[in-house]
């Protein structure tokens, strides 16, 4: 219960997960792994978001933005996987490796 | 559980929605704007007919509209929506730019019609979603406000880009764009997250009491770096300027034309307010051991910038694409600019007057340079530079308007160009960083290189065919001409710079 | 107290006639009968029922996930808005033209896309991939990923 009484332990579970997600995202090559480390780095700032909301007080502002980057991540999720798609039904890969059209 | 359901105060809530009904009254254009979005779409689904121009009439007649009741909008600055858009002369400034700058990109559009291919109504739609998403960036004073309305302007984008389907490179510069864009805004909403655990407010406003009480604080540093670098994504600044080359040259260009000003002028006014609010001048940043500053903000924008224009500019020489090399020169750019953000001071506007003017000044003269080359590429079908052997005397107007625009690229008289940049190195000389201002000087010598070589391959080099090419369209003559005009008049009115004279932010 | 738990029974009971209802009366009346064998597989859409579980997936389900992402989201909007939408309707109509704002614009997009044939069931990737870019041969499904295999390596 002590734990929860303060907001240390949220913000540094939600540091971590945002390191999970920048590490992943520069480790892996697959794209739709790339758009689940981004997501990861989302959660985080949602997580610490409603972490301080909690303890800041009367403000809604905390859990409003919450739900509006959930959203927000939604639609930057359905434009990323739309684009994806458009690219495999031409190639039939989703590797960024592969993406070097153009170079230099 | 079903506590939850207490005693709302519906007084407040009575209030709050009066209070939506006054701020309609401001935001008139950004409803214009919307409206004649949703429009544009349905139209093409209910009447959908291939090539048919009426879209972008629509486009083309909403945008006026909105830009007209830009201009007739209350100068009283006030606060609206309970305190998440500002209008006041400094929005009401860059919401006219992105206006103007929308209005030249649809007319592009016509211009490059074969290239971008089918579906307009389509585009026209998209583009007027990035350009509400712009000018709410220009006037936003709320953090919620800010992410909300730079994704609109980011997401549109990104499927801007990808507009043309059968193309490769399009799809390939739109995920790049996408992807890194993703993670840019995932940095600067961790940064917003961790400033609003030390404010307990969203608000940018209050920013300004927290600048100084933890001026020397870690985290504080730490947050405010990284709103900074999801907000160089956007502006195409270092660290975060590796996707222009590749968007530039694999977006149509009226998009590429339109992403090269429009989204910076919007991330650059966001850049201003925020750090106006910041108060740079009052001497926070990164912390030393000992405790004293070990980084200064206007030191950390000053290195950002001359890395920024030093970066673009070596790797312009090498380009052989002038879409590509363009791309290169609005990083660049982006970096000059940043010199008047790290010259701001709060107290004289110096440096905003300067950012301002030279945001307007770019505005004309790159998309003149981009409307120069979907004029030339119509008819050569090319954008490598190659191509543009012996254009002088077989597109003698294009190739002399060219030369206009990239003398304004450059910064030499009598182009505003010259006035815009001689703004911004004042501003930073007289905010004492002489280094910057001898690195802009530098860097401005070897930005003549390349944008001469283009010139010596349109006048001093010939191509084995001599026939002159038929003269482009009256629309491309239009276009091109227009946008040559402020480029050559603002030299002489910049001395006044009547424009960006009174521009104030709010609170 | 118990009031509430019988709301609460109430739901259970009407939620398992719901399902009861329809797996047995009502998908009986409507569903065509066609006897094939794809129709006795567990997943109709094609994917294997038994095999190891780490195949990719076809990457034509991509698109029943945006459109089911997109709704999801939209749903959560409207729970804060339904908690409160009985007190603050006493203020006046906005709470409900808020919401139908939303819905509609929402509704524009959705008409839009389904209009357009984008949430059409994509027949033959194939046919679409022949062009000169296209690599021929390769079989969606059944990809495997190289830099997977690395990375796991």
């Amino acid at each position: 219960m002590d734990v929860l009484d303060r907001p240390e332990g949220f913000l540094m579970v939600a540091a971590v997960l945002f390191v999970i997600g920048v590490v992943g995202f520069i480790l892996r090559r697959n794209l739709i792994v790339l758009f689940m480390c981004v997501e990861l780095m989302l959660n985080a700032v949602n997580l610490t978001l409603m972490a301080v909301a909690r303890y800041v007080g009367a403000s809604m502002e905390g859990q409003i933005m919450v739900f509006l980057v959930m959203a927000v991540a939604a639609a930057e999720t359905a434009v990323g996987l739309a684009v994806v798609i458009a690219i495999y039904r031409k190639r039939a890969t989703v590797d960024v490796d592969d993406m070097t059209v153009m170079n230099g | 559980m079903l506590a939850a359901t207490k005693q709302l105060d519906t007084k407040a809530f009575a209030e709050f929605v009066s209070g939506v009904g006054d701020s309609v009254a401001g935001f008139w254009p950004e409803i214009v704007l919307g409206i004649t979005l949703c429009a544009v779409l349905l139209y093409d689904l209910v009447l959908s007919r291939e090539r048919s121009k009426n879209t972008a009439y629509m486009a083309f007649g909403g945008t006026l509209l909105s830009l007209a009741l830009v201009f007739m909008l209350p100068s009283e600055p006030r606060s609206l929506f309970s305190g998440m858009l500002a209008l006041d002369s400094f929005s009401t400034f860059f919401k006219a730019v992105i206006l103007i700058g929308t209005l030249v990109t649809v007319a592009l559009t016509q211009l490059d019609k074969e290239n971008i291919g089918a579906r307009l109504g389509e585009y026209y739609g998209i583009l007027l979603a990035a350009v509400l998403g712009m000018m709410l960036m220009a006037s936003s004073t709320n953090m919620i406000m800010i992410y909300l309305a730079v994704e609109l302007a980011s997401l549109s984008s990104y499927v801007i880009v990808a507009h043309r389907r059968q193309s490769r490179i399009g799809s390939e510069a739109s995920l790049k764009y996408a992807i890194y864009g993703s993670v840019a805004s995932a940095l600067m909403l961790y940064g917003i997250s961790l400033l609003f655990g030390m404010t307990g407010s969203l608000s940018v406003m209050g920013l300004a009491d927290l600048g100084i009480r933890m001026a020397t604080d870690v985290g504080f540093g730490i947050a405010v770096g990284l709103v900074l670098a999801g907000l160089a994504y956007k502006m195409a600044a270092f660290p975060m300027h590796f996707w222009v080359p590749d968007v530039y040259q694999g977006a149509p260009t009226a998009v590429t034309a339109f992403l090269s000003v429009a989204s910076k002028t919007a991330a650059f006014a966001i850049l201003l307010r925020f750090m106006a609010s910041l108060d740079p001048g009052s001497a926070t940043g990164i912390k030393m051991a000992d405790g004293g500053l070990f980084l200064d903000w206007t030191s950390i924008l000053a290195v950002a910038a001359a890395v920024t224009m030093t970066l673009g500019n070596l790797a312009a020489l090498f380009q052989t694409n002038i879409k590509r090399m363009l791309g290169y020169s609005s990083i660049a750019h982006a970096g000059y600019i940043l010199m008047g953000v790290a010259a701001l001071e709060v107290s004289d506007y110096a440096g905003f007057k300067a950012v301002a003017f030279y945001l307007l000044v770019y505005l004309f003269t790159n998309l003149g340079a981009f409307a120069v080359v979907i004029v030339v590429s119509n008819q050569v079908k090319s954008e490598e530079i190659e191509a543009y052997k012996g254009l002088g005397t077989r597109m003698w107007l294009p190739a002399l308007l060219l030369t206009i625009f990239l003398f304004s690229l450059i910064g030499m008289p009598p182009t505003a160009g010259f006035t815009g940049k001689f703004l911004l190195f004042r501003a930073a000389i007289d905010k004492g960083l002489y280094w910057l201002a001898i690195m802009g000087g530098i860097n401005t010598a070897v930005s003549v290189y390349y944008y001469m070589r283009i010139l010596k391959f349109m006048y001093l080099e010939d191509s084995a065919e001599k026939t002159p090419y038929p003269a482009p369209c009256l629309l491309g003559k239009v276009l091109t001409v227009g946008l040559a005009l402020p480029v050559l008049l603002l030299f002489f009115l910049g001395a006044a710079a009547g424009w960006t004279k009174n521009l104030s932010l709010l609170g | 107290m118990h009031v509430q738990f019988a709301n609460i029974v109430v739901f259970c009971v009407v939620g398992a006639l719901f399902v009861i209802l329809n797996v047995s009366v009502v998908s009986r009346i409507l569903r065509p009968t066609v006897r094939d064998p794809e129709k006795y597989e567990t997943y109709e859409c094609g994917e294997p029922a038994i095999g190891s579980a780490w195949i990719r997936f076809d990457m034509r389900f991509y698109t029943i996930a945006l459109v089911f992402v997109i709704f999801a989201v939209e749903v959560a909007f409207m729970y804060p808005w339904a908690l409160v939408f009985k007190q603050l309707s006493a203020v006046g109509p906005f709470v409900f033209i808020e919401m139908v704002v939303f819905l509609l614009i929402l509704a524009v997009g959705f008409i839009y896309a389904w209009a357009k044939g984008d949430l059409e069931w994509v027949r033959s990737i194939a046919s679409q991939r022949g062009g000169p870019e296209g690599r021929s041969g390769s079989n969606p499904g059944n990809q495997t990923d190289s830099s997977e295999r690395k990375n796991a390596a």
